[in-house]
C-alpha cells in the first residue's frame, strides 16, 4: 500500500465490519481491490473540502452539527453541540449518497508520513450495502437467513447491532477494555477465563432481554452474539497466550499423531462393518483452527460427527463406543493442530445452554477421542519445547487480498484504534506477526465455513 | 406452559455382548415418532419432546461408550447429567454386576442427584440369571427405580424413559434448600432456584471432574438468574 509514502495525505475510510465482511466474503479479488481503492481518499488538488478516491470518484468533505444529549448535565456550553462529519458524493456515483463518519484517527506510517482512517457508517458504495437492504427486509418480515440462524462472526455483529445498538456498543466497549487494560499472564489462564466468564456475565446482567431461565430461541441467539463477539473482539490478544498455555499438551498430541498414523481404523477397535473412507470428515475437522469463537468451533465439531454418522449410516446403527475409535482415528489422520487447547477453549468458553446439546455431546465426544488417542499411545516422552513463536507463516491463506496494508487496516478491531488514537502514537502495520495471524485466520474462517455450508446446518431452533 | 431441558445417559455393558441399550433408545424413540421427535447423530444422541402435565421436557439421551477400556471416559460424559438409565440384560448377571458399578461411578462423579433407573432388558426372554428379589432390593439401596424391559416385545420402554423424567420433575421442584443441604454436609450441583445455585459456568471454572461442592459464598440473586434452565 503505498498511499501513506508519498507525500500527498491520504485518508483510509473503514466501514462498518458486517460490510467489509461482505465483501471479502462475496467478491473475488479484483471487486475486492475496487472496493478498497473506493475507499482510499486523496485531497482534490482543486478544490479544498474535497477529496478524490483512487478509483477516480469525487466526494466532499460536509459538517452538520447535532446538539448534545448530554446538554442538560454539562457545565460547559461548548459540550452543548458536536460536530459531524460527512461525506457527500459528487462525482463518478450511480447515486447520491451520504455517510456519516463516526470516528477519526491520525496514524503515522513508519516514515512518519500522517494518514487518517475514518471509521464510517457505511460503504461508499451503493452495491456494498446490500446486506443492510437484506436485513432491512427481514424487519419487514421477509425474512433474512442472517438475522434468523447467525452463523459467523459477522452475522452475529448484524444481528445484535440490529437488535440493540446500545448493546453492541457495551459489548465493544468491554472488548476494548479487556484489550487495553487486562494483563494476560503466562500460568494464569484459568484467571483470565474467569474474567472473561465475568465481562460476558456483566453484559447480560445489563441487558433487560433475557429475564427468564428457559430462553426462547431468540433469546439463545442474543445470548451467542454477545458470547461470539465478545470473544472475537478479545481473540487476537487471549489466543496466543492460551495457545501457550496449552502448548506442551498441544505438542504432545501432535507427536502420538504422528507416532499413530500408520495405525488402521481396526487398530483403533472400530468393528470391521464401520471402517468406511472418514476423508472428508478429517478435512473438516481441519478447519477448526480457522475459526475463534466457541460456536463456530462447535459447529465443526459437529459437522465431524455428522459426517462420520452419515458414512457410517448404511453399515449399521452407530452407537458412541463406534463413533469414539472412528473419531480418534479421524484425528490422528488429521493431525489438526492445537486441539486440546481447542477443546479447553470451547468448554470453558461456551453458553452454558449448549452444554447438554448435540454441539455439548459433539464436543464431549471429541474430547473422549483424544483421550483414547493417550491412551493408545501413553508410553510416548515429549521433549520440553520453546515457547511458541506464532508466525503469519503457520496460517497461510490461500486467497490473500491485496493490497495487505489496507486489508489489514479494514479487518483490523475497532478497539485496536483507540488504543493507538489514546495513546497518540504512531501506529506500525508492518511488523506484527501475531496481528497478521489473526487477520489471516478472519479471512480463511469465513471462507472455509461456507466451503461446508449444508443442508444438515443446526440451527438454535434445533436446541430448544 | 414452563419447559424443561434434561441430559440423560444411557449406559449398558457391551463386552461380552450387546445388552439392548441402543435398542432401547431407538424403540422408545421410534415408536414414538412425531414431528416434534429429532433424531440426530444415529444412536448416539438422541433428544425427544416430552409433555408431562403442563410441562414441556427436551430431553436429550446421551448414549456413552460402554466398552471396558472406554471407562475413563465416563466422567466427561456424565457431567451435568440429570438422569441415568441403566442397562443390563436379564440373561447375563455380569451385565448386572457391571451395572452396579456405574451406579458407584455415578454417584462419585455427578452425587446424589442424579435420578437412576434401572432396565433390566431383554425381559421376553427365558433363562433369567438375574433374580427380582435381588435387583429390586438393590434398586431401592440406591434410591433407584427398576424396571424390567423388552426392546424386542417393546414391553415398558416408553415407562422406563417417562417415569425417569417424572422423577427428574419431581427432584428438581423438591429439592432441598441450600440450608437442608449444609446442615447434611452433602455435596453436587443443587438444583432448585431457592436459595442457591451453582451456575454452570462456576462448574465450569472450579469443578474439572463434574462434581461439585457449595461454597459458603452467598451469590446474589442476578447470578442465580443467568443460570440456564
Amino acid at each position: 500500500m503505498s498511499a501513506p509514502e508519498d507525500n500527498q495525505k491520504c485518508t483510509i475510510l473503514i466501514p462498518p465490519d458486517n460490510q467489509v465482511q461482505l465483501v471479502l466474503d462475496t467478491f473475488s479479488t479484483p471487486k475486492v481491490k475496487q472496493f478498497v481503492r473506493g475507499h482510499i481518499l486523496k485531497e482534490s488538488p482543486l478544490f479544498l473540502g474535497q477529496f478524490v478516491t483512487e478509483d477516480g470518484k469525487h466526494v466532499r468533505e460536509e459538517f452538520s452539527i447535532r446538539s448534545n444529549k448530554q446538554a442538560l448535565f454539562s457545565k460547559n456550553n461548548q459540550d452543548d453541540v458536536s460536530k459531524i462529519r460527512h461525506l457527500e458524493v459528487i462525482r463518478g456515483f450511480a447515486e447520491s449518497l451520504t455517510v456519516t463518519v463516526i470516528h477519526a484517527t491520525t496514524f503515522y506510517s513508519a516514515n512518519f508520513n500522517s494518514y487518517n482512517i475514518w471509521h464510517i457508517d457505511k460503504c461508499l458504495h451503493e452495491r456494498h450495502q446490500e446486506i443492510e437492504s437484506n436485513a432491512k427486509k427481514d424487519e419487514s418480515g421477509q425474512g433474512d437467513k442472517a438475522k434468523m440462524h447467525p452463523e459467523t462472526v459477522g452475522e452475529y455483529k448484524l444481528y445484535l447491532k440490529q437488535f440493540d445498538e446500545n448493546l453492541y456498543n457495551l459489548v465493544q466497549r468491554h472488548v476494548q477494555g479487556f484489550n487495553n487494560s487486562y494483563l494476560l499472564i503466562n500460568g494464569y489462564h484459568n484467571q483470565a477465563v474467569q474474567k472473561i466468564v465475568e465481562l460476558y456475565e456483566q453484559i447480560l446482567s445489563s441487558q433487560q432481554y433475557i429475564t427468564s431461565s428457559q430462553l426462547s430461541e431468540d433469546e439463545l441467539t442474543l445470548k451467542l452474539s454477545i458470547n461470539s463477539i465478545l470473544i472475537d473482539g478479545i481473540f487476537f490478544k487471549f489466543h496466543p497466550f492460551w495457545l501457550r498455555s496449552f502448548q506442551t499438551l498441544d505438542d504432545e498430541l501432535l507427536h502420538r499423531m504422528d507416532a499413530l498414523n500408520q495405525k488402521s481404523m481396526g487398530d483403533f477397535g472400530v468393528p470391521t462393518l464401520f471402517q468406511a473412507d472418514q476423508t472428508l470428515a478429517h478435512h473438516i475437522l481441519l478447519i477448526l483452527p480457522h475459526v475463534n469463537t466457541p460456536i463456530e468451533k462447535l459447529r465443526i465439531i459437529s459437522k465431524v460427527i455428522r459426517q462420520i454418522s452419515e458414512t457410517s449410516s448404511e453399515q449399521g446403527t452407530l452407537t458412541s463406543d463406534e463413533l469414539v475409535p472412528i473419531l480418534a482415528y479421524v484425528v490422528v489422520q488429521s493431525k489438526c493442530p492445537h486441539l486440546v487447547s481447542d477443546c479447553e477453549l470451547v468448554s470453558k468458553l461456551q453458553i452454558p445452554e449448549l452444554d447438554n446439546t448435540e454441539y455439548g455431546f459433539s464436543l464431549v465426544s471429541l474430547q473422549g477421542a483424544l483421550q483414547v488417542i493417550q491412551e493408545e499411545c501413553p508410553e510416548l516422552i515429549i521433549q520440553p519445547t520453546t515457547p511458541t513463536n506464532i508466525k503469519a507463516s503457520d496460517m497461510k491463506s490461500p486467497n490473500q487480498v491485496e493490497p495487505e496494508t489496507l486489508y489489514r487496516a479494514l479487518t483490523m478491531p475497532e478497539s485496536h484504534f483507540k488504543l493507538n488514537h489514546n495513546r497518540s502514537v504512531h501506529h506500525s502495520v508492518s511488523d506484527e506477526s501475531v496481528e497478521e495471524m489473526i487477520l489471516k485466520r478472519k479471512s480463511m474462517s469465513s471462507q472455509v465455513i461456507r466451503m461446508f455450508d449444508e443442508k444438515s446446518e443446526i440451527h438454535e431452533s434445533d436446541l430448544l | 406452559m414452563s419447559r424443561h431441558n434434561f441430559k440423560i445417559v444411557l449406559l449398558g455393558e457391551v463386552t461380552k455382548g450387546r445388552v439392548g441399550k441402543t435398542s432401547l433408545t431407538l424403540r422408545f424413540v421410534k415408536n414414538s415418532f412425531d414431528d416434534h421427535q429429532q433424531s440426530t447423530i444415529q444412536a448416539t444422541y438422541l433428544q425427544k419432546e416430552l409433555r408431562i402435565g403442563d410441562k414441556t421436557v427436551t430431553i436429550s439421551v446421551w448414549d456413552t461408550a460402554g466398552q471396558e477400556r472406554f471407562h475413563a471416559l465416563g466422567p466427561i460424559y456424565y457431567r451435568n447429567a440429570d438422569g441415568a438409565l441403566l442397562v443390563y440384560d436379564v440373561t447375563d448377571h455380569d451385565t448386572f454386576i457391571r451395572a452396579k458399578n456405574w451406579v458407584k461411578e455415578l454417584r462419585k462423579v455427578v452425587g446424589d442427584d442424579i435420578t437412576i433407573t434401572i432396565a433390566g432388558n431383554k425381559s421376553d426372554m427365558k433363562n433369567r440369571q438375574v433374580s427380582d428379589e435381588e435387583v429390586a432390593e438393590y434398586a431401592k439401596s440406591v434410591g433407584a427405580v427398576h424396571l424390567h424391559t423388552s426392546a424386542k416385545a417393546n414391553r415398558n420402554v416408553d415407562e422406563a424413559f417417562l417415569d425417569l423424567t417424572k422423577r427428574i420433575l419431581e427432584k428438581k421442584s423438591s429439592a432441598p434448600s441450600r440450608t437442608e443441604l449444609l446442615g447434611k454436609q452433602n455435596s453436587g450441583i443443587i438444583i432448585d432456584n431457592t436459595e442457591r445455585r451453582v451456575t454452570r459456568t462456576e462448574s465450569r471454572m472450579y469443578g474439572k471432574n463434574g462434581g461439585i461442592s457449595v461454597a459458603d459464598e452467598p451469590k446474589t440473586t442476578q447470578e442465580q438468574k443467568q443460570c440456564c434452565g
